[in-house]
């Protein structure tokens, strides 16, 4: 069962982008296959979050983003994270870190 | 800097334009899109249902596009723009509101901003040291309050055990005389300071000549030297670079002139002369008299507390006062070197017309703000609608506020122009006044900028938010139903009520600190001093240490000799001796008539005395009504006299005659027998007191214990008197080489410079009076065209329902009476307490500004707001009354 984009917990969406885009640059739509290929198609991005969220990290200068070409020789955006980027997505896997070991002491313990 | 980047992106997104960014983002979705599709068809799809299928699993792209912009603010500078379109449209759609609202901001910010930077300069600006922050007056305070100079073995204490600080000065000053014996050909009298070596290191201030005194110095060149100010060097060495090393006599010691200070230097308060004096040498002098101590001023570390310091000096001042519990006690005050150097009072007077001004400026926003809610009130139709196609509160509540910003920012452009002719033309006026600090340059500059940037946001704000909050309630069904009774429009209604009662207590305070303050001024300016001033010159005659004469005799000898000298002259009919000023400036004093039982010195008559010689009154160009002058046989040794003004004479003896009444001034002391009567004359400001104004009694030099302290020389001349100033001064000096006078020059010209500051405030409350009172006017013509739309559909229902006008009149001011009344009662305390206070500071003794001693003041005040505020609450009433009912009810 996949979890949509209602499901996912508020943020959590920024933090996977930012941290596909830590292992390279990519295209909108190879970004949301990526994430549903590494979640193990747990998490099936809508394509109507995925953008709004984009440039939401670039206001934030988190990513920037530069026209290419794909493997297919196709025309695409291409975004790459900023050292801003690169800081935040740190600090926000080890406070993930820190959350989901938390969730995982109460389910197990409580 | 992260923020910094982002504010770049943003406009960079902006700059591109809004339809290169619709179209990049297109494209990118469309490339998704057609990605999809391509997988879709990989696995089997046919191209038809693969593109559904895309388009299906992608969502809505338009809601996707609204959301990509808005996470760029697009959405928000989208808004502004259609807000500041909205804003030019009213502007120019309501020309006679915008206008009237522009001038009415344009005033206030004018008054504000140019209050604020001659506040600035007054209150808030130093010496000119790269450190005046780090310069503070140290003081002992007693139980008054009062402060005390400290004994040179203490300055010694502080400097050698004071941690911090890294330096301490010291410095006494007293008037003295200068003179270049290659310059002009006559001593000056000034204010100079006697200073420790380290004084001008310690104030960081360079000389534009020269050097100045260094700790490094030796004590034979320190000995020798003085530091003089630009206007001596001016005055006595006609600004030559050869003024360094030249010889000057100060006190009639031989000194070199070592340096020339800044333009409009002057430290510790009017001084021009600096003198080095070895503190060390007095430090055995335990019981230093007054003249033999010094004042302290104190360099702060960098980085230690004001708090760190006072701790320190109060264990210091501890310490000292249990050795000498008479001489100290034990609190000390460390004070800002800007602040101590001026006059508390003016300080005070300054502070309190900036807190006025400010207080104008508030009313203005007000004023706007009124306009703008009527103007607001006329878009109600068109808000209303706004609202019901879907804008939100804050975006409509943002068009009226851009509305108010537009009107600031022109109110602020009209201000900062006015303003700045406010600062050119008191910079002008600010040369003429003698005590005024040359340095004082009121000039707008960055920080003024500043305040006026922050003031014009607070007017948009202040002036905007109360018709935006108004504005962003406007519903179109409240309005076809008319909402008066919402909760929305009983709270608009109570701030409306609340802003009608402060605005009459404002503008009435304004009003009666204006009038009051501008009739007390315009009422000393317009004193005649009763003599002939234009004909009269004056000059200092203080004998000093230098003149060689000290005793009673010998400078009663000089003032004979002298008198008998310049009346020799051509052109110099009479020559006398008057107190300070030519006599402008009495003593008060307790007076007990003979013949009269007083059970305490209370109930003595309250009078002003004044010691003159034989012939002053013939020097005054006046007659006396009866009896004789003072004579030469009017000596101590003989009957004592003296002559009374009419005023006093006609108090005390109503129908006698004064001649050969005795009266006293001390309750041992001798009797003086009245051989007088002189017209009222000298009846200036300086006679503050309306119970004692013009009563005067005048004793002879002759007969006095002490002579020499503030005599002042009188001569009436003919012709043109600049003449005769140089002949005056060869007189004097060829009596005594080093007797120093201060500038010679007509009564009246004296009269006049010491009237400048008295002039400037004037000239200030004048200006500041006028604008209240347009302002006045023009607020409480805000108020009604406010007010106006606001009651006018309720008084068509109430007469569409049968009310008569009366009743109509009747319920309007019964809403408001009690705000006004409030208001104007709270208005006139308030102006009274503010008045008494400026008046007190701009000039000397007690002020009155009671109702009872400037009823016209308060009357006019009292009739301004009154009748203005019936006006604005009575005309609506009575249009409505009059109006076709049906008429009144149609919105627009």
């Amino acid at each position: 069962m996949s979890i949509n984009r209602n499901d996912l917990l508020q943020g959590t969406l920024d933090l996977l982008i930012l941290r596909v885009l830590a292992t390279g640059d990519r295209h909108g739509y190879s970004i949301a296959k990526r994430i549903e290929q590494v979640s193990g198609e747990i998490f099936a991005i809508q394509m109507g979050s995925l953008y709004p969220a984009l440039h939401r990290l670039q206001a934030k200068a988190y990513i920037t983003s530069e026209w290419g070409v794909t493997e297919t020789k196709r025309k695409a955006k291409f975004y790459s994270l900023t050292p801003e980027g690169k800081q935040y997505v740190e600090a926000e896997e080890s406070s993930w870190e820190r959350f989901v070991l938390g969730m995982r002491n109460v389910l197990d313990n409580a | 800097m992260l923020w910094f980047k982002r504010v770049l992106l943003k406009i960079g997104i902006l700059k591109e334009g809004h339809q290169a960014f619709r179209e990049e983002l297109e494209e990118e979705i469309q490339i998704h899109i057609d990605q999809m599709i391509e997988e879709n068809v990989a696995a089997g799809m046919t191209r038809q249902k693969a593109r559904s299928a895309a388009l299906r699993r992608f969502g809505n792209v338009l809601n996707v596009k609204e959301e990509c912009r808005d996470s760029w603010s697009i959405r928000v500078f989208d808004q502004l723009i259609h807000g500041l379109q909205f804003a030019f449209r009213l502007f120019f759609r309501h020309p006679s509101t915008s206008l009237l609202s522009v001038i009415v901001l344009t005033i206030g910010l004018g008054i504000g901003i140019g209050m604020f930077a001659m506040a600035k300069e007054i209150l808030w600006s130093g010496i000119g040291s790269s450190h005046d922050d780090r310069l503070f007056v140290i003081r002992w305070l007693d139980d008054s309050n009062d402060w005390s100079k400290a004994r040179p073995k203490d300055y010694q204490h502080l400097k050698k055990n004071l941690k911090s600080f890294d330096r301490i000065t010291a410095y006494n000053g007293h008037r003295g005389s200068i003179h270049n014996p290659k310059g002009v050909a006559y001593p000056e009298t000034y204010f100079m300071q006697w200073v420790s070596e380290d004084f001008f290191e310690t104030l960081g201030i360079k000389p534009i000549l020269g050097s100045y005194f260094s700790s490094s110095d030796s004590q034979e060149i320190l000995a020798s030297s003085i530091v003089i100010s630009h206007r001596v060097w001016v005055n006595h060495f006609n600004e030559s670079r050869n003024a360094i090393g030249a010889l000057a006599f100060v006190q009639g010691k031989a000194y070199s002139v070592r340096g020339v200070m800044p333009k409009g230097f002057s430290f510790p308060s009017y001084d021009d002369v600096w003198i080095h004096e070895n503190w060390q040498t007095s430090v055995n002098d335990t019981n230093a008299s007054s003249s033999r101590r010094v004042e302290l001023c104190g360099l702060l570390k960098q980085g230690i507390s004001i708090e760190t310091a006072k701790s320190e000096l109060e264990v210091m001042a501890k310490q000292l006062a249990a050795g000498d519990q008479q001489f100290y006690k034990d609190k000390i005050n460390l004070i800002p070197n800007r602040l101590s150097e001026r006059d508390e009072e003016v300080n005070k007077a300054t502070l309190l017309t900036l807190i006025c001004a400010l207080l104008v400026l508030v009313v203005s926003c007000m004023n706007a703000s009124n306009l703008i809610a009527a103007r607001a009130f006329k878009r109600s139709y068109e808000l209303a609608t706004r609202r019901a196609l879907g804008a939100s509160r804050s975006s409509i509540s943002i068009f009226v506020l851009l509305d108010a910003f537009l009107i600031s920012t022109a109110g602020a452009i009209g201000g900062w122009l006015l303003a700045g002719w406010g600062c050119a033309f008191s910079n002008k006026i600010i040369g003429n006044i003698p005590k005024a600090p040359a340095h004082y340059h009121f000039e707008l500059d960055n920080g003024v900028a500043l305040f006026a940037i922050g003031a014009t946001l607070l007017a948009a704000i202040l002036s905007g938010i109360v018709p935006a909050l108004r504005a962003s309630k406007a519903n179109m069904q409240e309005l076809m139903s008319d909402g008066s009774g919402t909760s929305s429009s009983k709270f608009i209604g109570k701030l409306a009520k609340f802003m009608i009662g402060f605005q009459i207590a404002v503008s009435g305070a304004m009003l009666i600190v204006s009038l009051v303050t501008t009739h007390e001024i315009r009422k000393t300016l317009e004193m005649p001093l009763g003599v002939d001033s234009e004909q009269i010159l004056i000059a200092s005659l203080n004998p000093g240490r230098a003149s060689g004469i000290d005793s009673r005799i010998e400078i009663l000898n000089f003032h004979d000799q002298l008198k008998r000298e310049l009346e020799g002259l051509p052109n110099i009919e009479s020559v006398a001796l008057t107190g300070s000023a030519g006599g402008i400036f009495q003593s008060k004093s307790r007076i007990r008539i003979e013949g009269i039982a007083y059970t305490s010195e209370e109930e003595w008559s309250k009078s002003y005395t004044l010691t003159i010689s034989q012939d002053a009154f013939k020097t005054y160009g006046v007659d006396l009504r009866v009896g004789r002058d003072f004579d030469q046989f009017d000596t101590i040794d003989n009957r004592l006299v003296c002559i009374v003004s009419d005023s006093f004479a006609k108090e005390h003896w109503p129908n006698e005659n004064p001649i050969g009444k005795r009266i006293a001034n001390n309750p041992e002391g001798p009797w003086y027998s009245v051989i007088g009567v002189a017209p009222d004359i000298l009846k200036t400001n300086v006679q503050r007191d309306p119970k004692t104004a013009g009563k005067l009694v005048y004793f002879h030099v002759k007969q006095k214990e002490k002579v020499g302290g503030s005599t002042r020389l009188i001569a009436r001349g003919k012709g043109d008197l600049s003449a005769q100033v140089a002949s005056i001064r060869k007189s004097i000096t060829q009596l005594l080489p080093h007797f120093a006078t201060s500038q010679i020059r007509t009564m009246d010209e004296y009269w006049e410079s010491r009237q400048e500051s008295t002039k400037f405030f004037a000239l200030i409350f004048s200006v500041f009076g006028t604008a209240v009172l347009f302002k006045a006017f023009t607020g409480l013509y805000a108020m009604m065209l406010f007010a106006s739309k606001n009651r006018e559909r309720e008084f068509g229902i109430r007469i569409a329902i049968g009310a008569l006008p009366i009743n109509i009149l009747r319920s309007a001011f019964s809403s408001t009476f009690a705000q006004m009344m409030v208001g104007l009662a709270l208005g006139l305390g308030i102006g009274y307490g503010i008045s008494s206070v400026i008046v007190d500071a701009v000039m000397d003794g007690q002020p009155n500004t009671s109702p009872l001693a400037h009823p016209s003041a308060y009357t006019i005040a009292i009739l301004v707001v009154l009748s203005a505020s019936v006006l604005a609450t009575g005309i609506p009433a009575w249009k409505a009354s009059t109006a076709n009912p049906l008429q009144a009810l149609r919105e627009e």
